[in-house]
């Protein structure tokens, strides 16, 4: 059996849909299969990349329609994240014992996995006759992205960053993300 | 915010190797089934590094089993990639297997790469092209 070679470095835990458009709900995916200049970033600077699960998609499908954070915020949504989460964790620590430190990227806009914003509209519910426009993008961290910190926090992983990329937002800025990205991996 | 929606309905479960080739020290530290896929426009569901615990594979199959049962429900095309020099191809594929088996699935196309071909580039383009 081949093993892992133990050589630490980064292990980037990144969004599902970073590696699968498909998961998308209708309507929002940017790309045919995967978002390219993202992984060959990772990959082109050393990184090990793990992919989360899409809770999303496992808890309502691919034709789901659009949710905002909160029609996701609820018991029943939050404890299938959690447990989606003890997976997750149990394999950041997989990496954390290899001495990697450990990066998660998220996607701000998204009402799971956004990490400074999220999707929200308390009115949104009933009758599936929503517009895009109603859709209101706010600071904060999708019901996912929630779950797995508190995870996260709960087994005091260190060694641990955490960032948003807004891919999905219209003012998305490929130069200043890639930036940001070489500078977070730096540190 | 805008709308559109570019998806190619076409997804490879992958082993860990396939992103990861460093994972894996005895084989060659090949991206090119991962630049095939891209080129050709399908999504990855990635399975994770292949020494987890065995209680922690059961949860990843649910997981991937749980994918594959919806994306063939909904009529997207499916494909499983296994590296035949990896244990059990790299993604547990008798554990896979008896689980779609368990839920009455079609068992997906699998795709085997044997480690002589992991650096053809020519041949692992066509071969990743030619999936669907």
């Amino acid at each position: 059996m081949n093993g892992v070679n133990y050589m630490g470095g980064k292990a980037v835990f990144i969004a599902h849909c970073i590696l699968n458009q498909n998961s998308k709900a209708l309507g929002f995916a940017n790309r045919p299969g995967l978002i390219e200049w993202l992984i060959d970033f990772l990959k082109e600077n050393g990184c090990v990349v793990e992919q989360l699960p899409c809770p999303e998609m496992l808890y309502l499908g691919v034709n789901r329609w659009w949710h905002t954070k909160d029609q996701y915020d609820t018991p029943g949504f939050r404890r299938h994240c959690r447990r989606l989460a003890r997976r997750v964790t149990d394999l950041m620590e997989y990496y954390l014992r290899r001495g990697f430190s450990i990066v998660l990227i998220g996607v701000d806009g998204s009402p799971s996995c956004g990490v400074n914003l999220t999707g929200s509209n308390p009115y949104w519910g009933g009758e599936p006759n929503a517009s895009a426009e109603q859709y209101q993008i706010v600071e904060g961290m999708g019901v996912w992205m929630e779950e797995l910190l508190k995870e996260i926090e709960k087994r005091e992983i260190r060694r641990f960053k955490i960032i948003g990329l807004a891919m999905d937002l219209p003012n998305f800025n490929l130069e200043e993300s890639l930036k940001m990205l070489e500078a977070e991996l730096e540190g | 915010m805008p709308l559109r929606d570019s998806r190619s309905y076409k997804v490879v479960f992958t082993p860990d190797y396939v992103i990861n080739p460093e994972n894996y020290p005895n084989i060659p530290k090949s991206l090119k089934i991962y630049e095939g896929i891209k080129r050709a426009g399908y999504g990855i569901v990635k399975l994770p590094v292949i020494d987890i615990s065995e209680d922690q594979i059961s949860d990843w199959i649910e997981i991937a089993a749980d994918m594959i049962e919806e994306y063939q429900k909904r009529g997207y095309a499916i494909a499983l990639i296994i590296i035949n020099c990896l244990e059990d191809g790299g993604i547990w594929l008798s554990k896979l297997r008896a689980e779609l088996e368990s839920r009455k699935l079609t068992i997906p196309k699998i795709v085997e790469f044997s480690e002589s071909e992991l650096e053809e580039d020519e041949e692992i383009f066509s071969k990743t092209e030619s999936i669907f």
